[in-house]
C-alpha cells in the first residue's frame, strides 16, 4: 500500500513535464490501484480534465471490465491526490460515491474540501451519497514544490498551494486510515 | 410558431445585491442655526471623521410644514454603549473640549446604512433613514428590473431553451434523467454543441449533460476527451468546417410539434438552419469562421442553456471553462447556481458569470413533474 503511494508524486510530475498543472492522483481499492490520473486540460482543450476525473473514469472501466458494480467498489475506494480537489472534482467524487480523499496541500484558489466551499461534506437534500471524508497533509511538501515549479510558468489556472499539515510520507509511516476522523469543516 | 414572452426569467445575483441593508446607530443633532452648518461639517469632520461610513451624507434636510429643517451626524454610537443612557452634547464632546457647539440643538440617535447601497432598492431603503451616496450600475439595474435583454434577445433565449427541453425529452424517452443542454455563441447565436444527460444509460455518474456538452465544445475546437458514440441529438460544430448555423427567428421551425425533429441522421438540431450562400458568401463565412476559431478558447463567449439548475460539479466545470452566460429552467435544491451555492459569483473564484433562471420554466418543470 505504502509502496503504491510512492507513485503519486510521479503522476503529478508527469503532468508537469507535459506542461499541465502538476496534479496527479490514485484511486486505491483493497490495496490495489484501480484508477490513476494526471491533469490533461491543455491536451484535450477541456478545462474539466482534472486528474480526479480521469482517475474516476479509469476506475469505472476497471469495474466494467471485471463486471462488478462500481457503486459497491467505490464505497470502499479512497482517492490519493497531491492537491485538495477543486469544487468540481469534490462534486464528482461525491457523486461517484467514493469513501475518502487523502490530499497534499490545500487549494486556496478552487478547493472544494473547505478552502472555497465544502462540497465534500455538505448535507444534500436529494441524493443519499454519504459525505466524503477528507484527510489533508500527505506529500504536502512535494506538492507545494511541484506547484511552485509550475508557477514559474505563470499559469493562472494553477491552484494556490498551502501546506496544512506538512509531513512527508518518507518521514512518517502512513497511518492506518481506518477510523480516521473526518476533517472538521472550517 | 408563436413565441410566448417569458415573464419569469430572472437574473441570479450575489446575495449582497439582493439582501436588505444593514444599519448602524449614530448620534445626530438638530441644527438650530443654518449659518453654522458649514463650520459644523468642517469641524466635526476633523474630530469625528466618518471613516467607517464614507458613503453617508453628514447633513440631511427635512421638510416639515413647508419649513426646512437641518440635522447633522455627530459620531457613531459605540457598540458597547448603552443606548438607554442617552448622553448629553457635553458628554459627546468631552474629548474635544474646544469644540464650539453653537448651532446644535436637540441630540438624538438614529440608524444609518452600514454600507453603500449597490442597487436602487437598497438605495431607497437606505435613503429612508438618512441620505447616502449611490453610484448606480446601469447594467445591474437592467438585470434587476428585467430589461437586460431586448425582446428579440429574449425570444432567442426561449428558442435555445426550447431546444434544450426537446433534448431533455429525448433523453427521458431513453430512460435518462431529463436534462438537455445547448451551448451557443453569445454574439452570433450559432449553436456550438448540444446534448442530453447520459448518466443512467452509460452508467457513468460523471456523464451529466453539462459535462458532456463542455466536452463537445472541446471537440469543436479539435480537442475533447470522451468517446461518445453517435447519439441522436448530440451535436457539435465540426472543427474547420465553414458553417453558419443561426437560430432563425423569422422561419417557422415548428418546434415542439414534431417530436422527432432532432433525430435526423446527422443529429443536427433543426433549430439551426443552413444558410444558402454564394461563392463569395462562403469565403466570407470561412473568414468569419477562422476569426471565430482563433478566439475560441474553452467556453469564452459562449452561453449555456440547461433545463435544470446545474450541480456543484457542473457549475464549477463552467467556471473552469470560462462560460459567458448560463440560462436554466427550473431550480434544484442541490443546485450550485442559486439554490445551495452561487458558484457563478462565489468570492475567491477567478471567473464569474451571469446566470438567469426561470427560462421556459413551465416547460422545464413539466420534464420533472410527470415522473410516474
Ligand atoms: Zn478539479
Ligand atoms: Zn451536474
Amino acid at each position: 500500500m505504502t509502496k503504491l503511494l510512492f507513485l503519486l508524486p510521479f503522476q503529478a510530475k508527469a503532468a508537469l513535464l507535459q506542461g499541465e498543472v502538476p496534479v496527479g492522483c490514485l484511486l486505491v481499492y483493497d490495496g490495489q490501484i484501480i484508477g490513476k490520473g494526471k491533469n490533461g486540460v491543455n491536451f484535450t482543450k477541456n478545462a474539466t480534465r482534472h486528474a480526479e476525473m480521469l482517475a474516476i473514469e479509469e476506475a469505472l472501466d476497471w469495474c466494467k471490465n471485471r463486471n462488478v458494480a462500481y457503486k459497491e467498489v467505490f464505497a470502499r475506494t479512497d482517492l490519493y491526490v497531491n492537491v485538495e480537489p477543486c469544487i468540481m472534482c469534490a462534486g464528482a467524487l461525491r457523486i461517484s460515491g467514493l469513501r475518502r480523499v487523502v490530499y497534499g496541500c490545500s487549494n486556496e484558489r478552487f478547493g472544494g474540501c473547505g478552502s472555497i466551499l465544502d462540497v465534500a461534506s455538505d448535507q444534500r437534500t436529494t441524493d443519499s451519497q454519504p459525505v466524503l471524508q477528507c484527510v489533508p497533509g500527505i506529500f504536502a511538501e512535494t506538492s507545494v514544490q511541484l506547484l511552485k515549479e509550475f508557477y514559474r510558468g505563470q499559469n493562472p489556472n494553477a491552484p494556490n498551494p498551502k501546506v496544512k499539515k506538512a509531513h512527508d510520507i518518507q518521514d512518517i509511516p502512513l497511518p492506518s486510515l481506518e477510523g480516521v476522523q473526518m476533517k472538521d469543516p472550517t | 410558431m408563436k413565441m410566448k414572452h417569458s415573464g419569469t426569467m430572472k437574473a441570479v445575483l450575489a446575495d449582497d445585491l439582493t439582501k436588505s441593508m444593514e444599519f448602524v446607530r449614530v448620534y445626530a443633532a438638530d441644527i438650530t442655526n443654518k449659518k453654522e452648518t458649514s463650520r459644523l461639517v468642517k469641524q466635526l469632520g476633523e474630530i469625528f471623521p466618518l471613516t467607517r461610513l464614507p458613503h453617508m451624507k453628514r447633513v440631511r434636510c427635512l421638510k416639515e410644514n413647508e419649513e426646512k429643517h437641518l440635522q447633522i451626524i455627530l459620531c457613531c454610537v459605540d457598540q458597547e454603549e448603552d443606548l438607554s443612557s442617552s448622553p448629553t452634547l457635553n458628554e459627546i464632546f468631552q474629548k474635544a473640549p474646544g469644540f464650539d457647539q453653537t448651532g446644535l440643538g436637540n441630540l438624538f440617535s438614529t440608524r444609518v446604512a452600514r454600507n453603500q447601497p449597490k442597487t436602487r432598492a437598497q438605495f431607497e431603503e437606505a435613503q429612508s433613514h438618512w441620505p447616502t451616496s449611490f453610484h448606480e450600475d446601469l447594467e445591474l439595474t437592467k438585470l434587476l428590473n428585467g430589461t437586460y435583454f431586448t425582446k428579440t434577445e429574449q425570444e432567442r433565449i426561449n428558442l435555445h431553451m426550447q431546444m434544450a427541453v426537446e433534448l431533455a425529452d429525448q433523453g427521458k424517452q431513453s430512460g435518462e434523467v431529463p436534462i438537455g443542454v445547448v451551448i451557443v455563441n453569445s454574439d452570433s447565436s450559432e449553436v456550438v454543441a448540444s446534448c442530453y444527460d447520459l448518466r443512467n444509460t452509460a452508467s457513468n455518474p460523471l456523464y451529466h449533460a453539462v459535462m458532456l456538452c463542455v466536452d463537445l465544445v472541446a471537440r469543436s475546437q479539435g480537442g475533447g476527451a470522451w468517446e461518445i458514440q453517435d447519439t441522436p441529438g448530440f451535436w457539435w460544430r465540426k472543427p474547420h468546417e465553414a458553417s453558419n448555423r443561426l437560430a432563425d427567428l423569422s422561419s417557422d421551425t415548428s418546434l415542439g410539434s414534431q417530436p422527432d425533429n432532432l433525430q435526423n441522421d446527422v443529429g443536427q438540431p433543426t433549430l439551426v438552419r443552413d444558410v444558402t450562400e454564394s461563392q463569395s458568401g462562403q469565403n466570407n463565412l470561412k473568414r468569419k469562421f477562422n476569426e471565430l476559431d482563433d478566439s475560441s478558447y474553452l467556453c469564452t463567449n459562449l452561453d449555456l442553456y440547461v433545463t435544470q439548475e446545474p450541480c456543484s460539479m457542473c457549475a464549477m466545470a463552467l467556471v473552469h471553462s470560462r462560460i459567458h452566460h448560463v440560462f436554466y429552467g427550473v431550480t434544484h435544491p442541490d443546485g450550485a447556481l442559486g439554490s445551495r451555492y452561487k458558484i457563478h459569483c462565489q468570492p475567491g473564484l477567478n471567473h464569474h458569470f451571469q446566470v438567469f433562471r426561470g427560462v421556459l420554466e413551465e416547460k422545464c418543470r413539466n420534464l420533472y413533474s410527470e415522473i410516474t
